[in-house]
């Protein structure tokens, strides 16, 4: 069957949306797409089902005590026995234990088995956990059930999916998400990396866009959500006479966000609480948080003239008044936490603070160390990979990748004294290195952004529209033990070899020369597994001497050959590099008879590296 | 609906508590806050508008004579009128979207008891 719309999902760390629009057949090209955003049925309460247009990513795993029997019922599933959406995230406030958060920020983090029961990460004990695959799963499923729901005469199934993804999400967090969909029932899906959708939906919006850039500009896309911050390059090049954009850089994957900002105003106010002798408890500190956030999106409205907002804490009790804590949020406040933590203006060669290694570290979400949005974006102006050899690339002296445009995303950057924050340190940059000021391209609609831009991605594959060619933003090796007598105290040398050179593009498939490794037959053969999103010119058959730094470890991958393949006991096979048209990430083992097998990912066990 | 009062903006509460001994700072603040709760809770679940779109005290006519839709006040005559000064719009619940109860639910509970484990 052909399929008759595109479907854009954005899955969000704290906010998932879907948007979608019609394909149609022998349609002029040049009509502007006509992208839609779908509300989501979701509990609201219980035994109330509401449509919201985002539906947010959280689950909640009742125990017998927690709902009224059947208030559960989905309009598409009587014995729903787990809660996804608003009812998850307002009954979690009051039950942490039983609440899964962030599930997309435990997929991107390799310190831990993903597939494995992790999550709600406090559980008490008698709570069956379940594995951040899992948990996506689940919220991906809620999106298709309520797509069928909606539009029973288009099954999800029958249709073209695009499922965003950071785009600093590696290889096996990709893997995992196409695993979580494909048991999700997605069929024809498809990955996207979300700082380029947020690029689409401005494209979207401006169908002549062609006359708002020129052939060597360089857009730096900016995305601030609710727990993440993901920054992205992108370069405007020319190929054929046309326009086409390239992706030139990605950064990598800071646990910072809108959240973060909320939580430090809350904690502001509490301590002032504190000062007048009204100290408040955890739960109170969630609803300060939640009052605050709501305060702060007044406080900042574009326009506004009250320069401070009453977070009223209302009694615990049946008694309202009498437990009330009267409390305000200024815009003052506002201003000094962003200036002095979050924005500060600091020079373009700061760094952000490196997480200082405790020697007992707790474990759990490895959040930023350092709260400077401005000093992370710094490190990923100077990335070697955003200014090394790219002809397109804009460059000042000092090697800082000097962007002409800055396209904003995220629910943050709806606030205008974000967004000026921002631009003004990237101005400041700019300044320094004597380039013109960057002009912000204005985006609407921040919070659907990802989700329309995907949809419009879709149309852009069947043949309308434009395309950003980007392929893989990192670069992946293979480490290879060299042959050398082992001496005690001196851990065994390890090279890498270069297997995904950066920028690998999608449906193409390369073969590393010069290497063959003679593979067990019948055994596992363990592979290590590394990658870099800053190196960017090692070519498939490198080697590279000196692991250690900037190489970042993944699962190990392995293969077994079934036994009886061969005559001999040991196969020398060379390997073989495939990114499929989805993006996905596949490494062949190939024989000298051109027989192929395909190492999988081991992401139950971790090898630690010294 | 009082239930939903209740549990979206704890209006129930309010109206239960003895308010006598607060100072109107403390209670102003209360209010406001509850206020827009309450006014979130209504506009989600009902659209409000007048009966009658008009301006008060300006002279305008009667719609019906249906007395549950106008009611009329002051000097009436034996005969209804067809009109005269408008002194309050009204109310009408436009759409009630209210949620389905479900079977076993118990209605005679308007709020649940709220237990914590420290």
């Amino acid at each position: 069957m052909k399929s008759n719309y595109v479907i854009g999902i954005d899955l969000g760390t704290t906010n998932s949306a879907l948007a979608y629009t019609e394909i149609h057949q022998d349609e002029d090209p040049f009509v502007a797409a006509n992208v839609q955003v779908m509300t989501i049925p979701q509990l609201s309460n219980p035994g109330e089902v509401r449509e919201q247009d985002l539906l947010p990513s959280f689950l909640y795993l009742p125990g017998s005590s927690d709902f009224p029997a059947g208030s559960l019922t989905l309009p598409w599933n009587l014995e729903q026995e787990y809660v996804v959406g608003e009812l998850a995230q307002k009954r979690g406030a009051e039950n942490a234990g039983r609440l899964v958060s962030s599930a997309k920020s435990w997929l991107s983090y390799s310190g831990v088995d993903r597939t494995a029961p992790l999550v709600p990460f406090r559980a008490p004990e008698g709570v069956d956990k379940i594995s951040p695959v899992e948990a996506s799963r689940r919220y991906l499923e809620h999106i298709r059930q309520a797509w069928d729901f909606r539009m029973p005469e288009a099954p999800f199934a029958a249709q073209q999916v695009l499922v965003t993804v950071p785009a600093s999400f590696d290889a096996v967090a990709r893997e995992l998400t196409l695993e979580a969909a494909g048991k999700a029932g997605y069929q024809n899906l498809t990955l996207l990396e979300e700082p380029q959708a947020a690029f689409y939906a401005w494209i979207e919006r401006h169908p002549d866009w062609r006359d708002r850039v020129r052939v060597g500009d360089l857009i730096l896309v900016v995305d601030i959500g609710g727990g993440t911050t993901d920054f992205t390059l992108i370069a405007v090049a020319e190929r054929g006479g046309e326009l086409a954009l390239e992706r030139v850089a990605v950064g990598e994957h800071i646990l910072l966000g809108g959240d973060n900002i909320d939580l430090a105003l809350a904690g502001a106010v509490s301590q002032r609480l504190a000062e007048k002798g009204t100290p408040i408890d955890a739960r109170q500190l969630q609803t300060l948080w939640n009052n605050c956030r709501v305060a702060k999106e007044n406080l900042l409205e574009p326009g506004a003239v009250v320069t401070e907002q009453a977070v009223t804490i209302l009694g615990k009790g049946s008694g309202v008044v009498g437990g009330s804590i009267k409390a305000t949020l200024h815009r003052d406040d506002i201003d000094r936490i962003l200036s002095d933590g979050f924005l500060p203006q600091v020079a373009s060669d700061a760094m952000p603070e490196r997480q200082r290694r405790a020697g007992l570290q707790e474990i759990g979400l490895p959040y930023a160390a350092d709260p400077a949005i401005t000093k992370h974006l710094a490190r990923f102006l100077r990335q070697p990979a955003a200014i090394s050899e790219h002809g397109s690339v804009r460059r000042g002296p000092s090697g800082l990748a000097c962007p002409s445009h800055v396209l904003f995303n995220g629910g943050v950057l709806k606030a205008g004294l974000v967004r000026e924050r921002l631009l003004s340190a990237l101005n400041r940059w700019l300044a320094a290195e004597r380039v013109a000021p960057v002009k912000p391209l204005s985006g609407e609609d921040l919070t659907h952004a990802v989700a329309r831009g995907a949809a419009y991605h879709g149309l852009a594959r069947s043949g309308r529209g434009v395309r950003i060619r980007g392929g893989v933003p990192r670069t992946y090796y293979v480490a290879i033990e060299s042959a050398m007598p082992a001496a005690p105290g001196f851990p065994a040398l390890v090279k890498a070899l270069t297997v995904v050179p950066f920028g690998m593009e999608e449906g193409t498939q390369v073969s590393i020369p010069g290497r063959e490794f003679g593979v067990v037959v019948g055994q596992p053969a363990e592979f290590r597994f590394f990658t870099s999103a800053a190196r960017k010119n090692d070519q498939p058959g490198d080697l590279i001497e000196d692991i250690r730094g900037e190489l970042e470890e993944l699962s190990p991958m392995e293969v077994t050959l079934p036994a009886g393949v061969a005559p001999s006991e040991v196969v020398p096979v060379s390997f073989e590099t495939v990114i499929t048209e989805t993006g996905l990430f596949q490494l062949w083992c190939v024989a000298g008879d051109r027989r192929r097998w395909k190492l999988e990912f081991n992401v139950r066990e971790r090898v630690v590296v010294a | 609906m009082l239930s939903i009062l209740q549990r979206d903006a704890r209006l129930v509460d309010f109206l239960m508590e003895d308010i006598a001994s607060y100072s109107d700072d403390q209670v102003g603040a209360a209010v406001r806050e509850l206020h827009d709760q309450c006014r979130d809770a209504i506009a989600r679940y009902i659209t409000l508008q007048p009966v009658i779109d008009g301006v008060e005290g300006t002279f305008t006519q009667a719609p019906s004579k249906d007395p549950n839709v106008v009611r009329f006040i002051g000097n009436v005559p034996a005969k209804p009128p067809s009109g005269g000064v408008l002194r309050h719009k009204g109310w009408r619940a436009g759409k009630i979207d209210l949620p389905a109860l479900g079977a076993k639910q118990d209605v005679t509970v308007l709020a649940p008891a709220e237990i914590e484990i420290e």
